[in-house]
């Protein structure tokens, strides 16, 4: 660099020179037509003593130094230089024409310009009309050297006043000024274009170029110098002419030894730099390399994340569209294209505008810089088919040394936004349930892959987090024991699972479930099924109910149930040995109770049939009371042993009119108390499901009281009838007799019990301690009102069985 | 008619003092034969035991049977009698003190020919043994016996 450097400045200098030569030649050219015009040639010969210069020589000289000029500073104008110097060639020709055909000179008089130095001029105007051309610099140099030879001729003339030299033949001579002229004037077409044609030796940088520069002038100076010194000294007669020719001969040996000598020690050094410089360029182009080599991995790399890059915004799902500062398009993803169904190649270079609305983009435009929204902005397009679009959209804008660059992601949102809301609600709904469902739900592929445990079978099966679960069905034999109810242990295919897998619809498949790492089990009820995806792909669901709880409750119940049984059993046993008792009480009781009343009786009669006349009244009193007590008791006997019996008894219930078998209870009463007088008042067909003979036991008392406790009204009245009331059927049966105080209503029906004296009303007392009991066994209810001496009503109530269904259900529940 | 017997079959000897009475004061003449068991009552009827030897072609003319009896009671007796082709006919009639239904309905299966409840009073007693006496002993006709 530092050598171009040097070498430019060299150039630049050079054509500087070349300037001030054709300004000087020009003003010494235009001076010479000043004087020649005022007719000052005399002075300006005493002046320069020199041969006056012709007139038309002058012009050439301002010519050639104009176009010299305008050569270095004004390249462009190559025709104008082209004119200046044919115009100096033609003037030149024209003295040569004049020359050849020796006939009185036209332009030049008084003296006519020498022929050699028009050759010299046609030369100049030559050189200067190819340096105008381009590629033909190397001729002009060449012909410009030419006049330099030509020029130095005379001054060598001049200088060792050799006369022959610069006077050619009788008509003119060549003026030392020309001459000096000519040498500038070559000089400077040699500077002018120092860089090009035959001077980029001279001037250039290698070897040669260095050698050239140095050896030249000297070549040019040293011999003239030398020799106008040998011929000074032979002059002056310090030595003869072999003498001078030999010192001549040995002053150039030594000068151009030493010359040589030093040039060679100056190219030493030069060699040495440049061979420096080499090794250090190689160094140098050994780190550049060694730089390159790492850019190149770091291009690779570069090239490498690139293609990622590439990659990701070809597959992205997201659009993605990339403006430059002009907010044109530069990149246009498939997604995008797919997105919009236009072409990248069709939007590469568009305004961004025109795909999206970047206005509706708050803080776009104002904020140019770097910057990335975290929230996505929501704006609507239309895409090439104008369908609408719902587009949310990510920015970022980046700025680089290439340039601002703005990248647009975009995700159309708008149909599949509130589809996939659905579906994630529709979604998290059902996961919602399936959740908390109390019912275990699993999951699997038909691998037995476990997909999913719900909450509750997680929890069912003793896991606590569906990790633990998510395993093939195999596994799980490591953890778990499963056996029939009655405890048969299952082989794996016979896991409710691998039979869901293996086809079967399980329903109730009751299962025992051993955790075999802890003490710990469970009664499962599983269901399950295959069932398809939409996507047609089988799933195996299994449902386990956890039934620990139920089956042990249904245990418990069990048991409870057996017991009971057992109790009721046991119960019964000794109800019915009490019954037994009862029986064998009561027979016994018939048999053995009766039959001392008997012979009490018996022998009391027969003591007073046979003893008739030595029992005196009182005695015969006495005998009769025995005999009456014996019968009362046997009443008693009688009526104890009917009211175990009403108990005892079974039941059949059947339809039994009332009304009729009330009117056969009055028919016996009137038949054994035939002398009474009774107002008999019953109710007609009076219906009722019961048992008929406990329920002649009832109306046999019932009616016998009011019988009995009438007998001392002269109008005896008693009523068998039928009332509602709270819409319950009562029956009731009425008379006017003795009656009896409310307050001792409740005495009525205790066995025993007696209102009355006996004297008054004969009576055991058990009568309707009777009817209560058999009341009670039909599931009625039996009560009295009554005052005294104004009569008794007793009423008695039953459940209305066999008849119609929903009146029953009715009476039941009133 | 004389000659037959009536067999009473009673173990309580004041019931037998008390029957005896009453059969007695009901005019009745036949012989009344008292056994005071069952075993007793089937030896009679069947010759065996203590009257081994009698001549069971002569049966009694009715049979007054008591329920509760020693050794073998009066059900039994009775369904024993009805087994043998030669007492199938015999007029038995239980003579009893209870009234169970259980008793009679049992007595009537076996196929006694009537059920008297003994009265406690000893003129219901009297009228009963009385009313026993005309019925069997009088109005009731029996074949010949073969």
């Amino acid at each position: 660099m530092e050598l171009t450097q040097t070498s430019s400045l060299r150039i630049t200098r050079l054509q500087d020179f070349s300037l001030v030569t054709g300004i000087l030649v020009a003003t010494f050219g235009f001076v010479l037509l000043l004087v020649s015009l005022l007719n000052l040639t005399s002075l300006v010969d005493s002046i320069a003593n020199l041969t006056s210069i012709k007139a038309n020589t002058a012009v050439t000289f301002v010519l050639t130094g104009i176009s010299l000029s305008l050569i270095v500073r004004h390249q462009k104008w190559n025709r104008l230089i082209l004119v200046l110097s044919s115009l100096v060639t033609v003037l030149a020709l024209i003295t040569l024409v004049d020359f050849s055909l020796n006939s009185e000179p036209s332009i030049d008089k008084p003296v006519r310009m020498a022929p050699a130095a028009a050759v010299a001029i046609v030369l100049i105007g030559v050189s200067l009309a190819t340096l105008a051309i381009p590629r033909a610099v190397s001729l002009a140099q060449g012909v410009a050297i030419t006049v330099l030879l030509f020029g130095f001729i005379p001054l060598i003339g001049y200088a060792y006043n050799v006369e022959s030299l610069y006077s050619f033949g009788t008509y003119s001579s060549i003026p030392l000024l020309t001459a000096i002229c000519f040498v500038l004037l070559s000089l400077g077409i040699l500077s002018a274009r120092g860089d090009e044609g035959l001077m980029k030796y001279v001037l250039g940088e290698s070897v040669g170029g260095i050698m050239a520069r140095r050896l030249l002038p000297a070549a040019l100076v040293l011999p003239v110098v030398i020799g106008w010194f040998r011929l000074q000294g032979q002059r002056l007669g310090y030595f003869d002419a072999s003498m001078g020719t030999a010192l001549l001969a040995f002053t150039h040996v030594v000068v151009f030894f030493l010359l040589i000598l030093f040039n060679a020690r100056l190219l030493r050094r030069t060699e040495h730099e440049r061979v420096a410089s080499v090794a250090e360029a190689a160094r140098l182009s050994m780190e550049v390399q060694e730089h390159l080599s790492e850019r190149n991995a770091a291009t690779m790399r570069v090239t490498q994340s690139q293609a990622q890059l590439t990659d990701l915004i070809d597959s992205a799902s997201d659009a993605i569209i990339v403006a430059d500062g002009q907010q044109r398009v530069t990149l246009f993803n498939p997604a995008a294209e797919k997105m919009f169904i236009l072409n990248e190649r069709d939007v590469l270079g568009k305004p961004i505008s025109q795909i999206i609305n970047v206005d509706q983009l708050p803080d776009y435009l104002p904020r140019p810089q770097r910057f990335s929204q975290a929230k996505p902005y929501l704006i609507p397009a239309v895409d090439s088919e104008g369908r609408k679009l719902q587009l949310e959209t990510s920015i970022s804008h980046l700025e680089s040394a290439r340039g601002k660059s703005s990248t647009f992601i975009l995700r159309d949102v708008s149909e599949r936004r509130r589809a996939e809301q659905v579906a994630k609600e529709s979604e998290e709904r059902l996961h919602t349930v399936i959740e908390n469902l109390s019912e275990g739900l699993v999951i699997a592929d038909l691998d037995g892959q476990i997909l999913h445990f719900n909450r509750a079978a997680i929890r069912n099966h003793g896991f606590n987090t569906l990790d633990e679960c998510l395993l093939k069905v195999s596994d799980f034999a490591k953890l778990l024991e499963l056996s029939t109810p009655d405890g048969r242990i299952l082989p794996l295919e016979e896991w409710p699972l691998p039979k869901v897998i293996a086809g079967e619809k399980l329903r109730d498949y009751e299962v025992r479930v051993r955790r075999l790492d802890r003490n710990w089990y469970r009664i499962f009820n599983y269901g399950g099924e295959i069932v398809e995806e939409p996507n047609g792909r089988p799933l195996a669901f299994l449902t386990a109910t956890d039934i620990t709880e139920r089956k042990l409750a249904e245990k418990q119940i069990h048991r409870l149930n057996e017991e009971l049984e057992q109790r009721v059993s046991d119960r019964t046993a000794q109800l019915q040995a009490a019954n037994k008792e009862l029986e064998a009480f009561s027979y016994s009781v018939s048999h053995d109770l009766r039959a001392p009343l008997r012979h009490i009786n018996g022998f009391s009669q027969a003591l007073l049939e046979d003893y008739e006349d030595k029992l005196d009244e009182t005695g015969k009193g006495y005998l009769n009371e025995v005999r009456g007590a014996s019968q009362e008791m046997a009443q008693l006997i009688d009526d104890v042993l009917e009211l175990a019996r009403v108990t005892r008894s079974e039941m059949h219930r059947e339809p039994v009119n009332l009304s009729e078998l009330a009117e056969g209870v009055f028919a016996e009463l009137k038949n054994i108390d035939k002398d009474r007088s009774v107002d008999i008042h019953i109710q007609s067909d009076l219906a009722v499901q019961c048992d008929r003979r406990l329920m002649r036991i009832v109306l046999v008392n019932l009616i016998g009281n009011a019988w009995k406790f009438t007998s001392q009204r002269p109008r005896a009245e008693v009523t068998f009838g039928q009332a509602q009331e709270n819409g319950e059927k009562v029956y009731f049966v009425r008379d006017n007799g003795a009656g009896f105080d409310m307050a001792f209503a409740g005495k009525l029906f205790g066995a025993f019990q007696r209102l009355h004296t006996v004297s008054e009303f004969e009576g055991t007392g058990i009568g309707l301690a009777t009817v209560q009991r058999i009341i009670h066994r039909h599931g009625g209810r039996v009560w009295a009102e009554g005052k005294p001496n104004e009569g008794a009503t007793f009423y008695f109530a039953l459940p209305n069985f066999g008849e119609k269904g929903d009146e029953r259900e009715s009476d039941t529940s009133s | 008619m004389k000659g037959k017997v009536i067999l009473v079959v009673e173990d309580n000897p004041r019931d037998e003092a008390l029957t005896l009475r009453a059969l007695k004061k009901s005019n009745v003449v036949n012989d009344v034969v008292v056994v005071r068991d069952g075993v007793e009552a089937l030896d009679y009827l069947f010759g065996t035991g203590a009257y081994e030897g009698r001549d069971t072609s002569i049966l009694p003319q009715m049979v007054l049977l008591d329920l509760k009896l020693p050794k073998v009671d009066g059900l039994e007796v009775l369904r024993r009698l009805r087994e043998e082709a030669r007492t199938r006919r015999l007029p038995v009639i239980i003579f009893t003190s209870s009234s169970e239904e259980e008793d009679m309905v049992k007595s009537y299966n076996l196929g006694a020919n009537s059920y008297v409840r003994k009265p406690v009073e000893f003129d219901q007693f009297l009228e009963a043994t009385k009313q026993l006496g005309i019925y069997w002993l009088l109005l009731n006709e029996v074949p010949l016996s073969e």
